[in-house]
């Protein structure tokens, strides 16, 4: 019994320790874990700017963290689709396109992910002012998501994205596009194979569901 | 026994947990609202260096609980506004009161200035494409047409070339990076229009000053068109293009941190010259040959290097002769130009941004037959530029801009009548400037600049203190603009041949203007006055610096896009009073380029169903002052007003083709510049003069850009 006493002792002693030690990361996964089930939970644009600022004061505090900042220019981006406002929505594209470019700063974060999120940022741009933004940046847009694929095939984000806005791109152009089911499908396929480390990007999945929903009716 | 130990584990684990729970908390509560006093929504409140935080509801109130102790700072943030701190004891945080103050635009980046002319759109709103400049009816894809068409530019249908608020087009410079373009101009037959020698495609920033600029910028009485290409290029694509003057080619290379791209162009009027013929007796038809390439790298910690490379050569033959002299002569001109820039831009910590750059400027010109038959001249001009420039931002409220340029320029002229050389001369000489530039936020609404240029001039070993001020005062989307600034500019090679002691001549700017942008409306007010001394005249072949004038005016613009959907229109109007005695004026007079009313309307219309841009342009000017020596006086006519009706149409045929066709002066109206008299009196004891009008009245074109590789599609660019 003594011999059990000093052992949780040590044992006790240690895990404070180590508390101390890695002060951060116990803390981190705890908040990141209420921001990111906010995020997913979020129902209303206010809800989404408090999971918004959420990660934006977590990404204060650990400064060495790059998924902080990547959820805060994602929502960013979410919020610049669901404002009407045209100078709202030119104030949280320009803050996304600063977030990405500080994305690139840090050394572990993934490399596809960011080139996605910069289409996705791009592609905000576009649909907010589609005659004017459309011709000077689908370009930029495009080249982002296929270097995200490039960088890691089984990243399902941008190729479920490359499909839709080549989908947008023809309608506008009164055209068709036959690969659009086809290249969703992959996407599927590519988002059930994924197993996603804890907090990483994993949306978009639903949407890939819906869309293929509507081609299944055609 | 394994399961007491389980226990006690967890009991271990349940008291310090409850430990930390039950620790001392505090509640942090308040409201936080905008300087005029209305609650803010969404702001993020939270406590400084930790987690705590949350954001305010829609009445501007927030609470939360805090277990922070002691001393703490709470922060107020929001997207637009700079953030708010309050210092205070954890305990007394439950009522307090946060005020966020709108960024001060100014330092951001100011986009609404006297006289400048973002095209590029720094409200990122508008990220203007070269594509709007190709496709505006009446700019035939050229940057020069296109930027005609804004307020103060008068119209020259018959050189092309920009003249802005009453100042010749000598008095407009251009910059590719910063850095000086010495002939930005393509080199045209006498009353045929030159176009701007580098593709719009090339630049993703358009940015013209049509007075007032920056103390960055010397050697210029009137304005400055600075361009600035892409910092990088991620997509890889190649294309061509078939135009019905010619054809041309080119692509980009992209890799991970660098680009190359390279652009080739032929130009051969020759066919269309068949079909429609204009007033020249061609031998060989002009021709034009274009090489342009731009390698960019992003270097680690953010900086950014290119360099830029263009050649071109022009050559042209034709029979011709002066007027009223009966005798035609044969013309050959060929012109090699070449351009080289090279730039590195780097942004360090702290507020510091560095610059520096070297452009190469050379062009060379033959002309045999230029006056007489069996003459010959050849002129050849070159350009070094060096530029560097520090720049540091203290706080929001001050930045100070600092810089050192140089200019080495050289130009050797002869003028032969084999084997004898007749005239010419060589100079060679540097203009030598620093520049400081203060920026500072006097409130939220009140921006201030002061700046200065020190420049020597070695021609004639003269040190000049160039001053400039600015003050620009908003109020929403209201802004209020006013500008004072002394420029200079050494007077054109042809008096500096003659006389190497000539001043510079300089010019005095005032300018108020008022702006209002909003809900895609730009609105934009200004008048301006320009006072020119120490203008270099020549009468009677006595170079001297003894010219003056002035010029002013009122420039009215207006852009909606949001009026009617798919439709974008503009409306630039200008008043221009100007007089000067320069050249070989006797008198001071209004110049004979300048018009006093000048009316641009330019509608765009994106129509869906054919996926076409469509464009209709209208320029009207009032007439061009002339002499008649048959009279007395100077200046006395005028000519007839100044119409041009252009049309233009981009087709989308489908993702990787391009189709636009341009018509300029569809009503084919015979616009007269001047007129010209003979030398001498005819029989009637009269001179005989004849009008000048442009070589062509009318211009079509029409051409296809295909995108050969990969997904991009509707793109002409290939920088």
């Amino acid at each position: 019994m003594k011999k059990m006493k000093l052992f949780l002792l040590i044992l006790s002693l240690s895990g404070l320790g180590f508390i101390n030690a890695q002060n951060a990361q116990p803390e981190f996964s705890d908040i990141m874990t209420r921001a990111y089930t906010s995020l997913q939970n979020a129902e209303s644009p206010q809800d989404l700017v408090n999971a918004r600022n959420t990660m934006e004061r977590i990404s204060m505090k650990f400064t060495d963290q790059w998924l902080p900042v990547y959820y805060t220019s994602y929502v960013d981006i979410i919020l610049s689709f669901v404002n009407e406002n045209k100078e709202t929505k030119l104030t949280y594209i320009t803050e996304a396109k600063e977030l990405v470019k500080k994305l690139n700063n840090y050394p572990d974060a993934d490399k596809s992910e960011v080139s996605t999120l910069t289409g996705f940022a791009l592609n905000a741009q576009i649909a907010a002012d589609p005659e004017n933004n459309g011709p000077a940046l689908f370009g930029e847009l495009i080249g982002a998501y296929k270097v995200a694929i490039a960088i890691d095939p089984s990243n399902p984000r941008p190729v479920y994205l490359l499909a839709r806005f080549n989908r947008d791109m023809a309608k506008f152009m009164g055209q068709t596009s036959p690969e659009f089911c086809k290249e969703l499908l992959k996407a599927k396929e590519l988002y059930e194979a994924r197993k996603d480390k804890p907090f990483y990007p994993s949306w978009g999945k639903e949407e890939v569901t819906r869309l293929l929903l509507e081609c299944n009716k055609q | 026994m394994k399961t007491h130990c389980r226990f006690q584990i967890f009991l271990f684990v349940f008291l310090f947990q409850t430990i930390i729970s039950y620790a001392q908390t505090y509640t942090v509560a308040g409201i936080v609202v905008d300087d005029k006093g209305a609650p803010m929504m969404s702001v993020n409140i939270y406590i400084s260096e930790t987690l705590e935080g949350t954001s305010s509801r829609e009445d501007g109130s927030f609470d939360f609980k805090t277990t922070a102790k002691g001393e703490i700072t709470l922060c107020a943030q929001m997207l637009g506004y700079n953030p708010a701190y309050l210092k205070g004891e954890a305990s007394g945080m439950d009522r307090v009161h946060l005020v966020l103050h709108p960024q001060n635009i100014a330092l951001q980046e100011v986009f609404v200035t006297a006289g400048n002319y973002r095209l590029q759109g720094s409200s990122k709103w508008k990220e203007m494409s070269p594509v709007s400049i190709a496709t505006t009816a009446g700019a035939a894809g050229d940057i020069y047409n296109g930027i005609a068409l804004l307020p103060g530019v008068q119209a020259a249908g018959e050189s092309g070339k920009l003249m802005v608020r009453g100042g010749d087009s000598r008095e407009s410079q251009t910059f590719i990076d910063e850095m000086h373009v010495l002939s930005p101009y393509t080199y045209t037959p006498e009353n045929s229009a030159a176009r701007g020698r580098y593709s719009p495609f090339l630049f993703e920033g358009i940015n013209f000053s049509s007075g007032g600029f920056s103390s960055d910028y010397s050697q210029s009485l009137s304005s400055v068109l600075p361009l600035t290409t892409k910092d990088e290029s991620p997509v890889t694509k190649i294309g061509v293009s078939l135009l019905s003057v010619g054809m041309g080619g080119g692509g980009t290379k992209a890799w991970a941190s660098s680009s190359l791209s390279f652009n080739g162009d032929y130009q051969n009027i020759g066919p269309y010259n068949k079909l429609f013929p204009d007033n020249y007796d061609w031998i060989n038809p002009y021709q034009r040959i274009s090489g342009e390439s731009q390698f960019r790298k992003t270097l680690a910690n953010k900086g950014i290097w290119k360099t830029y490379l263009a050649y071109d050569r022009t050559s042209f033959a034709q029979h011709t002769s002066e007027a009223f002299n009966p005798i035609n002569r044969r013309l050959d001109f060929e012109e090699d130009n070449l351009y080289l820039n090279s730039t590195f831009r780097k942004t360090l910590g702290k507020g510091y941004k560095f610059f520096s750059g070297i452009a190469v400027s050379s062009n060379k010109k033959r002309i045999d037959g230029a006056k007489l038959a069996s003459d010959a001249l050849l002129d050849t001009e070159s350009e070094i530029h060096l530029k560097i420039k520090g720049e540091k931002r203290y706080s929001n409220l001050y930045k100070l801009t600092a810089g050192a340029e140089s200019m080495l320029r050289r130009d050797s002229l002869s003028y032969m009548y084999p084997p004898a050389v007749l005239t010419g001369g060589e100079i060679s000489h540097s203009i030598n400037s620093l520049f400081l530039i203060n920026d500072f936020n006097l409130s939220a609404s009140l921006q201030g600049n002061v700046s200065a240029r020190v420049e020597q001039t070695s021609l004639n070993n003269h040190w000049q203190i160039l001053p400039r001020a600015s003050l620009t005062y908003k109020m929403k989307d209201f802004y209020l603009s006013a500008i004072a600034g002394l420029y200079q500019q050494l007077p054109d090679n042809s008096f500096l041949l003659r006389n190497q002691h000539l001043s510079a001549e300089r010019c005095w700017q005032y300018i108020v203007g008022a702006y209002h942008e909003a809900n895609g409306k730009t609105f934009r007010l200004e008048v301006y006055n320009k006072k020119y001394h120490n203008l270099a005249t020549n009468l009677n072949n006595n170079y001297k610096s003894d010219g003056y004038g002035y010029a002013r005016g009122i420039d009215l613009f207006l852009n909606d896009r949001e009026v009617v959907k798919n439709l974008e229109y503009m409306l630039a109007y200008s008043y221009n009073d100007s007089k000067r005695k320069y050249g070989d004026y006797p008198v001071e007079a209004m110049p004979q380029y300048a018009t006093r009313h000048n009316l641009s309307v330019a509608l765009k219309y994106w129509f869906q169903p054919i996926r076409s841009t469509i464009g209709i342009t209208d320029r009207y000017a009032s007439g061009r002052p002339y002499h008649n020596p048959n009279e007395e006086g100077f200046m006395q006519h005028t000519t007839s007003p100044y119409n041009s009706l252009d049309l233009s149409i981009s087709f989308l045929l489908n993702k990787k083709v391009i189709i636009h066709a341009s018509a300029s002066n569809i009503l084919g109206r015979n616009n007269v510049y001047n007129y010209t008299y003979s030398s001498s009196r005819g029989e009637d004891g009269a001179f005989a003069g004849s009008p000048v009008n442009a070589s062509r009245n009318s211009f079509f074109m029409i051409g296809i850009f295909i995108t050969l590789s990969g997904n991009t599609a509707y793109d002409v660019s290939n920088f």
